[in-house]
């Protein structure tokens, strides 16, 4: 006797159609294994963030740095006051900037793209050694103020140099050669800014910085029990203006938030896959405790209560949603090695090994688990209703009641006013799914009068017997309208998604198009020397140039984040050159106000976030304390630059000095920006280790790494449709297992066995082309919410544009998924011998 | 089995039952009332639609009456809730069908050991009694098989192994030769017979057929929604039969009963 009790039925139910449980599984597998890799990619990130953070920070409690452009640097006697103030136990100051290092032995590559990026630090060893771990892998640390170098593990790694070896830094007051007298270990300081770090003495930094005896930034360890961030409220005044604080674990806050929403948008996919794979559950027991209706019957007049009927159906939900969990997981971890893989290239974030993750994988079972519980219940409740006597009757089934149009309504006329009020993908992930489920309520009552109508034209694929089966999709509403609505789902996703798609492209066109301004574009890691524009402006084919400015802002208004990435312009050259993707504003409204000074001009989202209009206040940090400056325009962003822009007449509020980067116009085409290129290439980038990037260059990343996020979401949406395909083929299997006699009995009254084939293919495309009607007003509605608040996502005003190609394509993905959903069924029904289907119980 | 014999064990009163469909209304039992004693074999015969199922189902506890009242040992099933009508079918009430209604996904004997894995009982406590019913029923051999490996008279036997297996105070049968050939109807009609000798086992069958009604000691004819006629068979065969189960005259009489019904067509109510 292997059975002990009742529930041990559903682990037989599962095993007796392995098939069609496999294929019920995949949905949840699905969902669960993007469920799983969200989370894996979300730590992963999170750690390598933290490491980057902690491992450069070390015990430091806050973090002070000037106020404004990369190139500022602190007023006389600021360490000193730092040191003197309340509950300081030890502060260290460095000397800091942007660089980027080349092996010493060879002559940089013109079209070297090799990112060489360094964070060079100067740093007193005695003070700063209290605050931070230094491991040094090979060799040693430098030795007073000599002309030597030790790099982090990553950058000597990529650079290719080891111990003894000499690099080449470009620094702002110069390119220097150094020699390299250690290489720091994987820990400590030698993890911060991922490894791409080089230090060096403070006299050494202040003579390549070339600005004299100056500070960029001032570590504070602060007594035990200290609050950084009510130490930082009350002292944030004791130094005067032109200085910010900010705790050392609050670096990066803002790629913390960019990958936050990355990680919103594949959890919106992770949730449809899971409703995908919730609906299918729910179709498959709907249809299992059809079929089954007899052998629950029996078992309520042998004597079963209700909730035991219950807990077997439930239990065998609960039961396929954990061997399918166990899969997804192991889907998960291959789909997280891959996404973090592409994540990793698109970000220029070097992301750990993805190790155990214990958490997530016992959440994401839980969660697969309890998605095929609850998509089980109903199901199961009506199981548990099943009256005993219908068991009595021959071929009775289970009543099943068909969709609730006015609740169906009111859920997608809430979700869709959620969609357009919450903002974030990872907000709409509720609504969404409160919009599907009521449009999947809505489905039975439209069935009827479309699949008659739609019948018309596809019962012709079988003659003479065509008619019937479209009967059947008509009378059998319940069972129908289901398979119809996950068909439905999938096929409105992928519109939705299409349209997002061809909406983000059309505007990262137009707004990259004006942003991206200036044909050529030369940058370097750290302040270019003043001779840069002259030699530029010399170039042969060069009509005009203007200098941009960088650095870290602080704008003092609710809502704004802080230490945001800001550009100077120089209005007087700037709109000769480029422009900005006008939301509201003009080039020359702009020049006028900018050349006055206290100007500022914002993106879009931030304005919309800080209740601004043109013309309004906006209060800034400044190296002079705060002050208002008024806005004179909006513009669409894509990405964190340029982010507020403010003018060169400001400079000296913000310390900003030499300029970090120059725009271009050029005469002649292509070939004159190549020229120039090439030309900049060869006679500046030796000396001054500038980059170059054409305007074309830069649109093309940008829509590449717009194309890789979509990849992802298209790939799930395959995955979905895969989905509907399986949710196709199951419902018309079961179809053909219930209607075998009803086969047979045509059979034997002269119907062919392609007729009867052709049947299942009238009953199948009939659905599915019903599906695709209701999912081109749903994909619409979808892709409406979608696209307006994704601005609150991406930062910018997206045009809405239907991808009208995508409306045919979609007919010929129906008729295939149709196709594809029938050829089982169709192969079991051609193969039916008549005794047997007429025997057939 | 567990009630004194002679005792009435099942009782119908004044049962009535109507069936609502669309704005139609469907009276399908009015008034029915019947005694069943222990140990006692009742077959209940009419015409289609005549109500025997639905009284079959009333009796049972599967379903519940519009009026009346069903008494078990006593115990009237109205006054019970559902869980507690469930529990009396778990332990009092055994049902054999036309169509079988075994799981499919379970052997012979899983399906037979059903209502003691239900009532979640520890197998080691029923393994002796459900050896017993199988050899009982003769299919002992193929106890390890599963439902779709067995002709149909071997599903009923399994079916009937179930129903005897909780030693039922009143076994119900609907149609249970309904879906076998005439020999294998027999063999299931010889089995209730046996149970009924051996096991002193009380026995409400529904059956359109007189051949098997003969199998019975009294035919119940329902029409119009309430029992219009008894035949006592050992009393109308009495001196005809040659042995107690004559398989000739016992149905013979049965016809003859229910052609000189049909030709009195009067119809009268009867208490049995």
């Amino acid at each position: 006797m292997a059975l002990r009790t009742l529930n041990s039925v559903a682990a037989r139910n599962l095993a007796r159609r392995k098939g069609r449980y496999l294929l019920t599984a995949s949905g949840i597998a699905l969902g669960v294994a993007v469920l799983f890799a969200v989370q894996i990619m979300s730590g992963a990130t999170n750690r390598a963030l933290d490491r980057a953070i902690h491992g450069g920070a070390g015990k430091d409690d806050v973090y002070i740095t000037p106020v404004g452009s990369f190139d500022a640097s602190f007023p006389p006697g600021v360490f000193e006051r730092v040191q003197k103030l309340p509950d300081v136990e030890s502060a260290g100051a460095g000397t800091g900037f942007r660089s980027a290092v080349t092996s010493g032995r060879e002559k940089p590559a013109i079209d070297s793209r090799r990112p060489n990026f360094v964070f060079v630090n100067g740093v007193d060893l005695a003070t700063d050694r209290k605050v931070r771990e230094y491991d040094v892998r090979d060799g040693r640390l430098f030795a007073g103020a000599a002309d030597e170098i030790v790099l982090g593990p990553h950058i000597a790694k990529t650079v290719g140099v080891k111990v003894g070896d000499d690099v080449a830094v470009a620094a702002p007051a110069g390119q220097i050669t150094l020699k390299v007298v250690g290489v720091l270990a994987d820990s400590g300081i030698g993890t911060g800014n991922g490894g791409d770090i080089a230090v060096t003495s403070i006299p050494l930094s202040q003579r390549m910085l070339g600005k004299g005896a100056v500070f960029t930034s001032i570590d504070v360890v602060l007594r035990d029990g200290v609050d950084a961030k009510k130490w930082i409220e009350t002292q944030r005044n004791a130094l005067g203006d032109g200085v910010t604080m900010q705790k050392a674990t609050d670096g990066d806050a803002g790629f913390r938030s960019f990958i936050a929403a990355v990680n919103g948008a594949l959890t919106l996919g992770s949730a449809i896959a899971l409703f995908v794979g919730g609906f299918l559950i729910f179709l498959t027991f709907s249809l299992a405790v059809a079929e089954r209706t007899r052998t629950y019957g029996t078992m309520r007049a042998l004597g079963a209560l209700p909730k035991q009927i219950r807990s077997v159906v439930v239990r065998e939900a609960a039961l396929l949603g954990l061997g399918s969990s166990v899969v997804g997981l192991v889907l998960g971890y291959a789909l997280a090695a891959a996404a973090m893989q592409l994540v990793s290239s698109l970000l220029y974030l070097r992301l750990p090994g993805l190790g155990l993750p214990v958490g997530p994988a016992g959440f994401s079972i839980a969660i697969g688990v309890i998605i095929s519980v609850a998509a089980a219940w109903l199901p199961g409740r009506r199981a548990a209703r099943l009256s005993p006597v219908t068991a009595m009757r021959e071929g009775g089934v289970a009543d099943d009641k068909a969709g609730r149009p006015v609740i169906g309504a009111v859920l997608v006329g809430l979700g869709m006013a959620l969609v357009f009020a919450l903002p974030g993908n990872g907000a709409r992930v509720f609504p969404t799914l409160l919009v599907l489920f009521g449009a999947v309520m809505l489905v039975p009552i439209m069935l009827g009068p479309l699949a008659r109508f739609l019948g018309a034209v596809t019962r012709r694929l079988a003659r003479g017997v065509g008619a019937i089966a479209v009967m059947h999709l008509v009378k059998e509403r319940s069972r129908s309208a289901y398979t119809l609505a996950l068909v439905m789902v999938v096929l409105a996703m992928i519109l939705a998604v299409g349209t997002s798609n061809a909406s983000m492209a059309h505007t990262v066109d137009k707004v990259i198009e004006r942003q991206a301004g200036g044909a050529v574009q030369v940058g370097a890691p750290g302040a270019l020397d003043p001779a840069v524009e002259r030699e530029l402006t010399a170039i042969d084919g060069v009509k005009a140039t203007t200098p941009m400015r960088f650095g870290q802002l602080d704008v003092v208004e609710t809502g704004a984040p802080p230490r945001q990435f800001f550009t100077m312009i120089d209005p007087a050259t700037y709109f000769s050159v480029g422009s900005f993707p006008w939301v509201d504003g003009n080039d020359g409204d702009a020049r006028d106000a900018m050349t006055a000074g206290s100007g500022i001009i914002l993106p879009e989202q931030q304005a919309i976030k800080l209740d601004v209009k043109r013309g309004g206040p906006v209060r800034v940090r400044t190296s002079a304390g705060v002050k208002r400056f008024t806005l004179v325009g909006t513009f669409g962003q894509i990405g964190n630059f340029p982010g507020p822009v403010l003018s060169v007449k400001d400079a000296a509020l913000f310390g900003a000095g030499r300029p970090n980067g120059f725009l271009l116009s050029v005469a002649g085409g292509r070939a004159g920006i190549e020229r120039v290129r090439r030309t900049i290439l060869t006679n500046l980038k030796p000396r001054y280790n500038v980059e170059v990037d054409t305007s074309q260059t830069i649109k093309d990343q940008a829509r590449a790494q717009l194309q890789g996020f979509f990849a992802l979401a298209y790939a799930l949406l395959f995955v979905a449709a895969l989905v509907g395909i399986l949710g196709l083929a199951n419902t018309m299997v079961v179809s053909v297992l219930s209607r075998t006699r009803e086969v047979g009995m045509l059979r034997s009254t002269g119907t062919l066995r392609r007729q009867a084939r052709a049947m299942v293919l009238v009953e199948a495309s009939t659905l599915a082309l019903v599906a695709y009607l209701l999912a081109l007003p749903l994909g619409w509605l979808l892709s409406t919410g979608i696209v307006v608040s994704q601005r609150a996502t991406l930062g910018f005003s997206i045009d809405y544009v239907f991808p009208w190609l995508l409306v045919p394509a979609l007919v010929i993905l129906t008729v295939l998924v149709a196709a594809v959903g029938s050829l089982i069924p169709a192969r079991r029904i051609g193969r039916l011998e008549i005794v047997d289907a007429l025997r057939f119980d | 089995m567990g009630t004194e014999a002679g005792a009435v064990v099942l009782e119908a009163r004044h049962l009535s039952k109507a069936y609502h469909q669309g704005g139609a209304v469907e009276q399908v039992l009015d008034d029915a009332n019947l005694e069943v004693g222990a140990g006692r074999f009742v077959s209940v015969m009419g015409p289609s639609g005549s109500g025997k199922s639905t009284l079959l189902h009333l009796l049972g506890g599967l379903d519940t009456p519009d009026k009346g009242d069903v008494l078990l040992d006593g115990q009237a099933l109205s006054a019970m809730s559902d869980d507690e009508r469930t529990r009396l079918r778990r332990h009092r009430i055994g049902i054999v069908y036309q169509f079988f209604n075994l799981v499919p996904v379970l052997t012979v004997e899983e399906n037979v050991a059903l209502p003691a894995v239900i009532d979640g009982k520890a197998p080691a406590s029923y393994a002796a009694k459900l050896a017993e019913v199988l050899e009982l029923v003769g299919m002992a051999e193929h106890k390890g098989k599963q439902p779709a490996q067995l002709s149909g008279g071997q599903q009923q036997r399994a079916a009937i192994a179930r129903a005897l297996f909780i030693e039922p105070a009143v076994l119900l049968a609907d149609e249970p030769t309904g879906n076998v050939d005439m020999r294998t109807g027999s063999e299931i009609l010889a089995l209730f017979a046996d149970a009924q000798r051996d096991l002193n086992q009380t026995i409400v069958m529904v059956t359109h057929d007189p051949r098997s009604a003969g199998y019975a000691d009294e035919v119940l004819l329902l029409r119009d929604g309430a029992v219009a006629s008894t035949l006592d068979v050992g009393r109308a065969t009495r001196g005809v039969a040659k042995k107690a189960r004559d398989h000739e005259s016992r149905p013979r009489a049965v016809l003859q009963w229910l052609e000189t019904l049909d030709a009195g067509g009067a119809a009268r109510r009867t208490r049995v």
